[in-house]
């Protein structure tokens, strides 16, 4: 398309005040996906001290509570403990679970990519490979492998989910990294002899920070869904430490009674794994203006 | 004097996006004679294309177009006796093709991948309410007058198969399959190379000549419009800052911005063109273009002339006849430019001082 | 376009070869090994255990194991199960057909909903059919598919009855009608997160086809509006569609065997659960690379049939 048939696109030159940031809050999605994972970043955090129930306290005379009876916001569950208590409390754990297995996933994924991305030869082409090799394999399927073979617990779990999410960052980077690499800054940086790993944390990695941020949000709306399935199906947190997933294992059994021990773990679920993506969705938007409309 | 095809008369264009308003027309007034060709320079984001492809509605008002700008047509523009602003899209629908045509800029991107070059001519004419057997043949017919060989062979191919010029050659085809009154020519050899712009040129004055169909082409190109135009428009800010015959403007030049455009020009290329690479293009002009999403006042190109005076950065001067010029011969200034260049020449500093210290 | 086939073919076998090793190496590292459930069984001595182990061949080491195996799957020995000593291949083939049949249905929703939605939402982008669509497809983005499905069998079996709450079919009833009726709710919960990734990206393929100078020269032409969008859009866009099948695998089947469990479906999630549970290495070693081969394989037929539609690629 030549210029001049949109001239909007041309002769307006970005202001100053139009940032990253506030294209980021122009999208409407994206702002109310920040909001809520703000809310429940601080409600998981925060509510627990807040409240007067305790996760963990049974009272078998008050199960099955509906909400808004007897003190409990939202009802008990099957051994009489607080839910709100216990959905804030589980949120810690699916919350500190997505964020920490993003972070082995960036690194892992990051790593990987900007080293194949740099050395083109045997190791680079290798290491791709092996990454067409996993993400072969559903995510699901790998990770339930690795989680009933292996004991499973928080950290085991946080682990898996990072080793089983970190190829499509691998992909990213290693794109980003080879055309990095066609840019003259790189070959200058070469020409003053650099070392390589100044060139890689020097020179590349900030380039692919930016890409790096979206996939690593979007990483975390995929690791608490992920989560979730493993400790729905008995495969990752397990009782008494609540997840929102193993919530919901038990929960379903109940579905019938108490279908608000099912529904409002699953609501969170939802709600911060839409809010994570509404922010990555946001985020690549408000990096890339004029990329891709979506 | 008889009716012209093409009347337009402040035409405005506005574009809104996230950022506000983009002023990219703002009242562009001129009439087309039929058989007549009129050249519209500019730099980018002057509204020379903006303006054209308004008229027909090709700049996203009509539905199913990507452009995420909504757009605001204002003033007239009266084509063969019919107002185009505010014609519904179905009616405009039916003009675009069979009486006025068009010819794009980058032959690759502007034919569709997918389907074989007959194809695209011959649904040309198929819009148009004609049978798709004859449709087919006329299809040949234009292959065969735009001057590709073997057209049977060749309409059978994707564009991708056809080299640069031949694809802007199966354009061509496609802009004239209706023979229209008017052609619009959207920088039609810009992305070719200097012997296939030549030939393509060549094409389209006969072409001219043998269906008698005015044209509009728009162009940054100084020496095409010197070779194939019988009247040029300069455009600046989105507004007309000079207009008139081409031997007129060119050779008794009234506006400060044509005076900058020419003299970026060496003058000896300006017509021959130079075999050893592309045509020379407009070089820049000192200063900024226009940040066109305030409201327009003044003479847009103010800020960049040294001989603006007050007057030119607060009124707007209207586009006049030059009182001492050829007919048809307007110019949009406060300042008299033959003036101010003596003046400077008085002053022992070269003419390029003007752009280059205009700043 | 021959050619082109041959190297893709060519890929693919190397790309299986790395995920036959890499398949092998993840369970061969994984801590505890096949028998360790054999070590807590009362009664099985060490001696007993480390006969099991001379027996099935897991005292060699790792590199004699991988071959041996490897060459097994080549022949079609994939090995035998060890907890019926049936072969794997067989074990696998007796449950692909109902898995299949929910994937397929789960796709068929997902294509004709996903591509509809999304070629309205980009006719008219930002208008109020988008908007909704925009954020429905958010949610069914992020929402867990078993919960989804619990929701579904709560409202629509439970409270209206309208859908079996699971199962195939019951036994002794195979009329196609009773097995459509089953298939309803999950195929429909299957379908969603397709049906939303379909919906988005094809949404994307037609802004981005309209925004192409083809687009506007069609408009020249005075081309009527339902050709523009059928002739010179859609075909333009549903062709990178055509890798979305391929692309969708892995996610579609890894949201099968979590569909299947919730309505205890009688495909291959059962037989997976049942295989992890019981340890039983060679089932899930072939169940990983029989989807990898399935994403291999759909990966390339794909790419074929994008090669034969797409006029750029086909004489090459």
């Amino acid at each position: 398309m030549s210029v001049e048939s949109f001239p909007a696109a041309s002769a307006a030159p970005a202001r100053a005040n139009t940032t990253v940031f506030h294209r980021f809050l122009r999208r409407r999605m994206a702002a109310v996906g920040l909001a809520l994972v703000v809310l429940l970043v601080l409600a998981c955090a925060l509510g627990p001290f807040l409240l007067r129930h305790d996760p963990l306290t049974i009272n078998m005379r008050g199960r099955f509570l509906l909400p808004f009876s007897d003190g409990h916001v939202l009802g008990t569950d099957e051994m009489g403990r607080d839910l709100l208590a216990r959905i804030l409390d589980a949120g810690r754990y699916s919350l500190l679970i997505g964020i920490l297995a993003m972070s082995i996933s960036v690194f892992v994924g990051g790593f990987v990519g900007i080293v194949a991305g740099f050395y083109r030869g045997i190791l680079g082409h290798g290491l791709m490979r092996f990454v067409d090799g996993m993400l072969c394999f559903p995510s699901i399927f790998l990770l339930l492998t690795l989680a009933a073979l292996t004991s499973p617990g928080v950290v085991t779990t946080t682990i898996i989910i990072g080793l089983t999410a970190w190829m499509s960052v691998a992909r990213l980077v290693h794109s980003s990294v080879q055309e990095l690499c066609q840019r003259e800054f790189i070959a200058a940086a070469r020409a003053l002899g650099l070392r390589d790993w100044r060139i890689m944390i020097g020179e590349l990695l900030p380039n692919v920070a930016a890409p790096l941020c979206v996939a690593a949000t979007l990483i975390v709306a995929r690791a608490i869904l992920l989560e979730s399935y493993v400790s729905y199906l008995g495969y990752g947190i397990q009782p008494p430490v609540a997840s929102w997933g193993n919530m919901l294992q038990k929960a379903q059994q109940y579905f019938n009674s108490a279908p608000w021990l099912a529904i409002l773990p699953g609501l969170m679920i939802t709600i911060a794994v839409a809010g994570f993506n509404a922010i990555g969705d946001g985020l690549r938007d408000a990096l890339n203006p004029r990329g891709r409309p979506g | 004097m008889t009716t012209p095809l093409l009347d337009v008369s402040d035409l405005t264009v506005r574009f809104s996006q996230d950022r506000g308003k983009v002023y990219a027309v703002n009242g562009v007034s001129y009439s087309l004679a039929r058989g007549e060709t009129l050249a519209v320079v500019g730099e980018s984001g002057s509204g020379k294309s903006a303006h054209v492809l308004a008229m027909p509605g090709l700049l996203g008002t009509g539905r199913y177009t990507g452009a995420g700008a909504a757009v605001e047509v204002g003033g007239s523009a009266v084509f063969a006796g019919k107002e185009l602003i505010g014609m519904p899209e179905a009616e405009l629908r039916r003009l675009r093709g069979s009486r006025i045509g068009f010819v794009f800029q980058d032959p690759m991107s502007s034919l569709n991948p997918v389907l074989t070059v007959g194809e695209q001519i011959a649904e040309a004419i198929t819009s148009h309410g004609v049978s798709p057997r004859t449709a087919e043949a006329r299809a040949l017919d234009l292959l065969d007058i735009v001057g590709i060989p073997e057209p049977r062979r060749r309409a059978r191919h994707f564009p991708h198969q056809f080299s640069g010029g031949m694809r802007q050659r199966a354009m061509i085809a496609i802009g004239i399959a209706c023979e229209p009154a008017l052609l619009i020519a959207d920088e039609p050899t810009t992305a070719l190379d200097v012997l296939v712009q030549a030939q393509i040129i060549d094409l389209m004055k006969d072409l001219r000549r043998q269906l008698g169909m005015a044209m509009i082409w728009i162009t940054h190109d100084m020496g095409v419009v010197a070779s194939i135009a019988d009247t040029v428009q300069v455009m600046y800010g989105g507004r007309i800052m000079e207009r008139g015959p081409v031997r007129a403007v060119f050779h008794d030049t009234r506006s400060a911005y044509t005076w900058g455009l020419l003299n970026s020009l060496p003058d000896a290329e300006m017509h021959a063109p130079s075999l050893a690479g592309r045509r020379p293009r407009l070089r820049q002009i000192p200063g900024q273009p226009p940040d066109m999403t305030q409201v327009p006042v003044g003479d847009p190109f103010a800020p960049r002339n040294r001989f603006a005076t007050h007057r030119c950065l607060s009124e707007t001067p209207p586009l006049q006849q030059v009182a001492d010029g050829a007919p048809g011969h307007l110019v949009a200034a406060w300042y008299d430019l033959p003036q101010v260049l003596r003046a400077v020449a008085h002053r022992d500093a070269s003419p390029q001082a003007l752009t280059e210290m205009g700043t | 376009m021959v050619r082109r086939f041959g190297a893709r073919l060519i890929q693919s076998v190397i790309l299986l070869w790395i995920v036959s090793i890499v398949g092998f190496s993840l369970l061969y590292l994984t801590p505890g090994g096949p028998l360790a459930m054999f070590a807590e069984t009362p009664g099985m001595t060490q001696e007993d255990v480390e006969r099991l182990e001379r027996q099935l061949g897991l005292d060699q080491p790792a590199p004699i194991q991988y071959l041996r195996w490897a060459g097994g799957l080549v022949v079609g020995d994939w090995g035998r199960s060890y907890r019926d000593d049936s072969p794997v291949l067989e074990v696998i083939g007796s449950r692909i057909g109902q898995t299949f049949k929910l994937m397929l249905a789960a796709t068929a929703v997902a294509m004709s909903v996903g591509l509809a939605t999304g070629i309205l939402g980009a006719v008219r982008q930002y208008g109020r059919f988008d908007r909704v669509t925009t954020i429905l497809t958010m949610i069914a983005l992020s929402i867990p598919t078993f919960w989804f499905g619990l929701l579904v069998i709560y409202v629509f079996s439970q409270r209206l009855g309208w859908i079996p709450p699971g199962n195939a079919a019951p036994v002794g009833d195979d009329s196609w009608l009773s097995a459509l009726h089953h298939l309803i709710g999950p195929a429909l919960v299957l379908g969603l997160l397709s049906t939303a990734v379909w919906s988005r990206y094809m949404r994307s393929a037609v802004l981005e086809t309209l925004a192409q100078d083809y687009i506007r020269t069609a408009r020249a032409k005075g081309v009527l509006r339902s050709r523009l969008l059928f002739h010179h859009v859609l075909r333009n866009a549903l062709l990178p569609m055509i890798t979305l099948i391929g692309l969708e695998l892995p996610s579609l089947f890894g949201g099968a065997l979590v569909t299947e469990t919730v309505f205890t479906w009688p495909g291959m999630g059962r037989l997976f659960f049942d295989s992890i549970s019981y340890r039983d290495y060679p089932v899930i070693l072939g169940m990983l690379i029989f989807s990898a081969i399935l994403v291999i394989s759909s990966n390339l037929i794909a790419d074929t049939l994008y090669g034969v539609a797409d006029p750029r690629l086909r004489r090459r």
